[in-house]
């Protein structure tokens, strides 16, 4: 009788092990799982919003264009769309700032992850390829998109 | 009796850890499953902004073409349209129907891919009519095959915008 209990005692320490063994690693998992959804969500969510951003840039600019008819103007003059960057070196990023409701904007507010240029380049007389590009950074990875269009001088 | 009681409750803890485990990876799984559809609308949304510029681009060509010397009614209206400087353009010169004349009958189509920017692609028809042109431009994000010069459309994650212009 005693020696039946004391197998089973033996029995049960090995069983407990066996099954700390399974929960520590299907615990495990499915956290790792669940941080790293977390991240891609975030990226998902960054990635969204710096398309937005692009598109709102890409948009100034379109209107830029519509509203002013020296925008094309000649290769190198001081035409409108020289006030953009034509390379990347002499390129100035501009930092978003977060307004009260959340919506981002150049003006006044707290500084955001997010940050945009345009690099405005003169083809020929008649067309120009904008290049909006928005950057930021979650903790040491650095994340850019890249929006690209090419403006014709046609008024639609 | 003892004896057989103990021996029934053998496995239980075994059992146990193995129903917490399931629950917990099906937690997981869910969750998983949830930011799959999570990423895979975030990806829909940043390749339809790029398949939007590049039929935005593509329309504003044909336009700005249209408007100008007006290519489009000429057979050999593929090598006098150029969209990118010094960029490779695609002519693909589909003329459908009879050809559009100026005492108002017949319609001209004509057609040309082009590529604007690293790998997005355009597909556009210009269909001049008497009662006036149409540009419609297909943008897609990817597939511009450099060989054919041409938009491929066999590939998977392709998204397309489509824009109409009609004067």
């Amino acid at each position: 009788m005693i020696k039946n209990i004391n197998n089973n005692k033996g029995f049960t320490i090995v069983e407990t092990l066996v099954a700390i063994t399974i929960l520590m690693i299907s615990i495990a998992g499915p956290l790792t799982i669940a941080q790293k959804s977390l991240t891609a969500a975030n990226q998902a969510k960054d990635q969204v919003t710096a398309s937005y951003l692009a598109q709102d840039l890409m948009e100034y600019i379109k209107n830029a264009r519509d509203n002013n008819p020296t925008f094309y103007g000649p290769v190198g003059g001081g035409s409108f769309y020289s006030q953009f960057c034509i390379s990347i070196a002499n390129c100035t990023t501009a930092v978003l700032n977060t307004q009260a409701d959340g919506s981002y904007t150049t003006g006044a507010g707290t500084p955001s992850k997010f940050s945009r240029f345009a690099i405005v380049n003169l083809n020929s007389q008649d067309e120009v390829t904008v290049k909006v590009t928005v950057t930021w950074q979650n903790g040491p990875i650095k994340n850019s998109y890249v929006l690209e269009n090419h403006l014709f001088n046609v008024k639609l | 009796m003892i004896n057989n009681k103990l021996q029934t409750n053998k496995g239980y803890t075994l059992l146990f850890a193995v129903l917490v485990s399931t629950l917990v990876l099906s937690v997981g799984l869910s969750i998983l499953n949830i930011n799959k559809k999570e990423y895979l609308l975030a990806s829909a949304a940043r390749e339809s902004v790029t398949a939007f510029y590049a039929a935005d681009g593509a329309l504003e060509c044909a336009a700005f073409h249209d408007l100008g010397l007006s290519p489009f009614l000429q057979a050999n209206y593929a090598s006098k349209v150029s969209c990118v400087a010094n960029a490779p353009y695609a002519p693909d010169p589909v003329n459908v129907g009879a050809p559009f004349s100026d005492n108002g009958t017949g319609t001209t189509v004509a057609r040309f891919d082009v590529n604007l920017n690293d790998s997005s692609c355009a597909t556009v028809i210009v269909t001049k009519s008497p009662t006036g042109t149409s540009i419609e431009s297909r943008g897609y994000n990817i597939g511009w095959d450099s060989v054919a010069r041409k938009c491929n459309l066999a590939s998977p994650k392709r998204v397309e915008r489509v824009l109409y212009y009609t004067y």
